[in-house]
């Protein structure tokens, strides 16, 4: 059983991970592309000449695990806040984490599928 | 004496006439509710006569002993130390014995119990599952030595006793308990006064028990749930920070736990303590105290 407070210690790092990284996840949308700000959102841009480089692959891979992590264990603190009980608590605690690693899983698939210069 | 002849008790409000003259008359709406005739609370007003000096707890006296002998309230010292007569006056909680009705600018006092505890009637609220929140926590020096010294005193710098000495004024009145949005929607949070209490016993240099109080906090209902709303250490009477206590036990909790297992508490005093010996006291103390019946 993991101790709350070490759950609650890693949606802290996460948070400041996701500050750091999610600014640069913009950044990379936006005027960090080829050509400027003209070509900010252009899809070829980000995903073909951003994505395929291994380095924003993993920035944007690390990026989507922290988010994983922070919003379903932030959604899990919300729930027990609003409902008590040991079933209730369990059933939202392995709902969160099935939930996380989902989105974590599918998050990759997309990632890697725009790495190996395929399309969505 | 036989029961029969035992003296029935006079409360009498105070006689104020000739002595000053009302400023003006006030309207008290109380929230009356019993639980043998009513579905829910309603609220019932009253007109009160307001003397410069008239706090919250003597207009309802006033109402209690003139107007209408059934309301229920719970009070006790009259001056703010022993914390019975909390609850929310004009929607803010309060103490009503500390309450001028006058420094509230208005000639309508709405009155209404606590927030977050049971009601039993009108304005008197079950307290026990707060008190069973502060008992969790363990407010007390835990120590391994301390049943084998009592008589002496354990040592403690003035530094020492001002890292948790603020927290000592909490006379658990439940005001902080009432204005708690966390408490509010989890029923299972511990509550600002019991985690403030945890954090006061915690740092308290003569203490060795936080890996005991760290297992009840460090829970999906404890410390963590704590958002800092502040709403505690804005409704809390005596000037006591809960929500100061709650981030410092999370620092605690984060920074300092391991350290805080192990550390050692403080040596006793080479002074044995003069007049009556713990034992002595011990011995004529009855093994059971009495105790109230619970209300239904």
């Amino acid at each position: 059983m993991v101790r709350e407070s070490t759950l609650m210690w890693i949606q802290y790092i996460t948070g400041l991970g996701i500050l750091v990284l999610g600014a640069l996840h913009f950044a990379s949308l936006t005027f960090l592309v080829q050509g400027g700000y003209p070509n900010a959102l252009s899809y070829a841009n980000v995903v073909y000449d951003r994505y395929e480089d291994p380095l924003w692959a993993a920035a944007l891979e690390a990026f989507l695990a922290l988010l994983s992590y922070h919003v379903f264990n932030g959604f899990r603190v919300l729930l027990l806040e609003l409902n008590q009980g040991s079933g209730w608590t369990k059933a939202v605690n392995v709902t969160m984490a099935l939930a996380a690693i989902a989105a974590f899983l599918y998050g990759t698939r997309t990632i890697l599928v725009f790495h190996l210069g395929g399309a969505i | 004496m036989a029961a029969s002849e035992q003296k029935q008790l006079e409360f009498k409000v105070p006689n104020l006439e000739g002595v000053e003259k009302p400023i003006k008359n006030v309207i008290f709406r109380v929230s009356r509710f019993d639980p043998d005739r009513d579905r829910e609370p309603y609220y019932r007003d009253y007109e009160v006569p307001v003397y410069r000096f008239t706090t919250v707890l003597d207009g309802l006296l006033y109402i209690k002993y003139n107007l209408d002998p059934t309301l229920a309230v719970r009070y006790s010292c009259r001056m703010g130390v022993c914390g019975s007569c909390a609850m929310i006056v004009n929607g803010r909680e309060r103490l009503a014995c500390k309450t001028n009705v006058l420094s509230l600018n208005s000639n309508i006092v709405t009155v209404r119990p606590i927030n977050n505890l049971p009601l039993i009637r009108d304005l008197v609220t079950d307290l026990r599952p707060f008190f069973e929140k502060h008992k969790k926590v363990m407010p007390y020096i835990i120590r391994d030595d301390i049943e084998a010294h009592q008589d002496r005193e354990f040592l403690q710098s003035p530094a020492e006793l001002n890292e948790y000495m603020m927290l000592t004024d909490c006379i658990k009145c439940g005001l902080c308990y009432s204005a708690c949005p966390t408490t509010a929607t989890d029923a299972l949070f511990l509550g600002p006064q019991a985690l403030a209490q945890a954090y006061r016993y915690t740092i308290d240099s003569r203490d060795a028990g936080a890996a005991l109080r760290f297992d009840v906090v460090d829970d999906p209902h404890g410390v963590w749930r704590c958002h800092f709303a502040g709403a505690c250490s804005a409704a809390c009477p005596k000037g006591v920070d809960p929500a100061f206590a709650i981030q410092q036990l999370k620092k605690l909790l984060l920074y300092k736990r391991n350290a805080m297992k192990s550390r050692k508490p403080a040596p006793e005093s080479e002074k044995v303590r003069e007049g009556t010996s713990v034992e002595e006291v011990l011995k004529s103390m009855p093994k059971e105290w009495p105790s109230p019946p619970a209300p239904k």
